[in-house]
């Protein structure tokens, strides 16, 4: 029976301590019409759960269809002891894609408030502009990456990382973004995709080093050094 | 069921509340009774599997309003007869079936003494056998303070 | 009058002049056999609404008022669905008070989800008590979709 938590697709490995831990998808209500959730309410809920032995360092917000520059978190980020980062979920013609290292030349060339962005144009785009970009919630029916490689048979050539463990999807679905993974070598991240406090954290992706700013981020991912887990795992890898 | 009166200096972070109920095709009955003049869509999604199935759902579901009533009633009952709720939003992510065994869980998701009051925010889910989460939402509560 | 937007799917049409129009939907009272007829309904034991002299807030979901405001006329899907509610409440609901209702369409947009294309209203509909004060408020959101029969 799946769970509410879609921990399917997660490795059975022993994680190794001094992992990185950041939740890359997140919603709140700075710009999300369908979250609950306020920055604020997300970073007190990350320090309750620090508390009880989770180790979650950092959020990236990937707010809908959208990204205001001007917006800056670091205070509040200071202040809670938790890195907050800032990204954007859009949406394409292939499904919703997670875009890491946004900046002026990127929401100059797209319009993100357009639902059919060209999902090779982003993938490209992102990586020419010096960011990088993530199939979302991967498994999912019409907005993950795997159906439409399915029944579309879509390429794969621009695409590099898919978000294979995502809070919201059921196990069916984040197993059905393992097999995209594995069958076409695509790294594999992990996030919450959480729009209420309680979710956030959830699902989380493991990276080598500290990761404190966007550049860093970017250069992670391309690195391919990381791997999805929950939050449950970082608990297991404190006691190791 | 209401519990005896829940106080502000009793509430942690990440406190958990949980209730369960089935929507039975009778409760939705009595339901859409209190209102007969309310009409509903006609489609006979509330009425019948066969109704449901002509809209693309799997079976007969609960009307939203319904589950904002049930949800509501969560709150209600979690912050005791002092208690007084400032605000409730929901989100209907997938149709709540008929019929469907139900846990309803609360989460304390922040605390904090306010210039208007002590207030609570508590994340509210609706939860079925499926593992599915088709109500999602948030609340905030004002609770007394004990003396 | 009409407003084209494109999604993913197809494009939607809807009438852009009654965003932000507020229309006077008239009063109605709760008595209090009404709240607690909802109560047993509901099965709410809190025994704050135990004499059905305060209602439970929730009870403002399943009333119905005199006409349903200016219609956002979206041509778009076959089906509509309650997609969200946020109420706010800003004094008790008395039975036997007299409230005031008034509506309007407050935003139209478009969205992708696991099911397709869907385009949502959101309408807001504010309760007036007879001092003038909003007594309470209610945003809900229906979506429209494409559906086929299963």
């Amino acid at each position: 029976m799946p769970d509410a938590h879609g921990t399917a697709g997660t490795e059975r490995v022993r994680p190794i301590p001094q992992r990185y831990y950041l939740d890359l998808h997140s919603h709140s209500t700075d710009a999300s019409d369908d979250a609950g959730g306020t920055v604020e309410g997300y970073l007190k809920w990350i320090v309750a759960r620090r508390k009880k032995g989770f180790q979650i360092h950092g959020i990236v917000l990937t707010e809908h269809r959208q990204f205001d520059p001007d917006v800056d978190y670091s205070d509040i980020a200071r202040r809670y002891d938790v890195v907050v980062l800032r990204g954007a979920e859009v949406e394409t013609d292939v499904g919703h894609v997670l875009v890491y290292g946004i900046d002026e030349r990127f929401t100059k060339q797209f319009d993100l408030s357009n639902v059919a962005l060209p999902y090779a144009d982003i993938f490209q785009a992102a990586y020419d502009m010096g960011g990088f970009a993530v199939g979302a919630h991967a498994g999912r029916p019409r907005i993950g990456l795997a159906e439409h490689v399915d029944t579309r048979g879509v390429s794969l050539a621009p695409v590099r990382a898919i978000e294979q463990l995502n809070g919201g999807s059921n196990d069916d679905e984040n197993g059905r973004a393992l097999e995209l993974a594995e069958a076409h070598g695509l790294h594999r991240v992990g996030g919450s995709d959480a729009h209420f406090v309680s979710a956030i954290g959830r699902c989380l992706t493991a990276f080598a080093h500290p990761i404190t700013s966007v550049e860093a981020l970017v250069e992670a991912l391309h690195s391919g050094d990381y791997y999805p887990v929950t939050v449950e795992q970082t608990l297991e890898a404190e006691a190791e | 069921m209401s519990e005896a009166q829940r106080y502000f200096q009793e509430v942690d972070l990440g406190d958990e509340y949980e209730e369960e109920m089935t929507p039975t095709t009778e409760l939705v009955r009595t339901f859409l009774g209190l209102n007969p003049a309310r009409g509903g869509p006609g489609d006979g999604r509330f009425d019948s599997d066969e109704g449901a199935r002509s809209i693309g759902l799997r079976a007969a579901i609960v009307p939203g309003s319904m589950s904002f009533s049930i949800i509501s009633r969560l709150v209600h009952d979690w912050m005791g007869p002092e208690g007084t709720v400032h605000s409730i939003d929901v989100s209907y992510r997938r149709p709540v079936q008929q019929n469907d065994h139900l846990k309803l869980l609360a989460l304390v998701t922040d605390a904090e003494e306010t210039p208007e009051g002590p207030r609570v925010k508590l994340d509210l889910y609706m939860e079925n056998d499926r593992g599915e989460r088709p109500l999602q939402g948030t609340a905030v509560v004002e609770l007394p303070q004990r003396a | 009058m009409t407003s084209d937007v494109e999604t993913q799917d197809a494009q939607f049409d809807y009438d852009k002049s009654v965003v932000g129009v507020n229309v006077d939907l008239g009063e109605f009272r709760l008595s209090p056999e009404q709240v607690m007829k909802y109560c047993e309904a509901m099965g709410e034991s809190n025994p704050l609404f135990a004499t059905g002299e305060i209602a439970p807030p929730g009870i403002l979901s399943s009333v119905s008022f005199p006409g349903s405001g200016l219609d956002a006329k979206v041509k778009f899907g076959n089906a509509t669905f309650m997609a969200g509610s946020r109420m706010e409440f800003f004094a008790p609901i008395k039975a036997n008070e007299t409230l005031h209702v008034r509506t309007k369409v407050k935003e139209v947009y478009g969205k992708t989800g696991r099911s397709g294309t869907m385009v949502f209203v959101v309408r807001r509909t504010e309760f007036v008590g007879d001092s003038g004060d909003v007594v309470a408020a209610i945003e809900q959101s229906q979506v429209h979709r494409e559906v086929e029969a299963s």
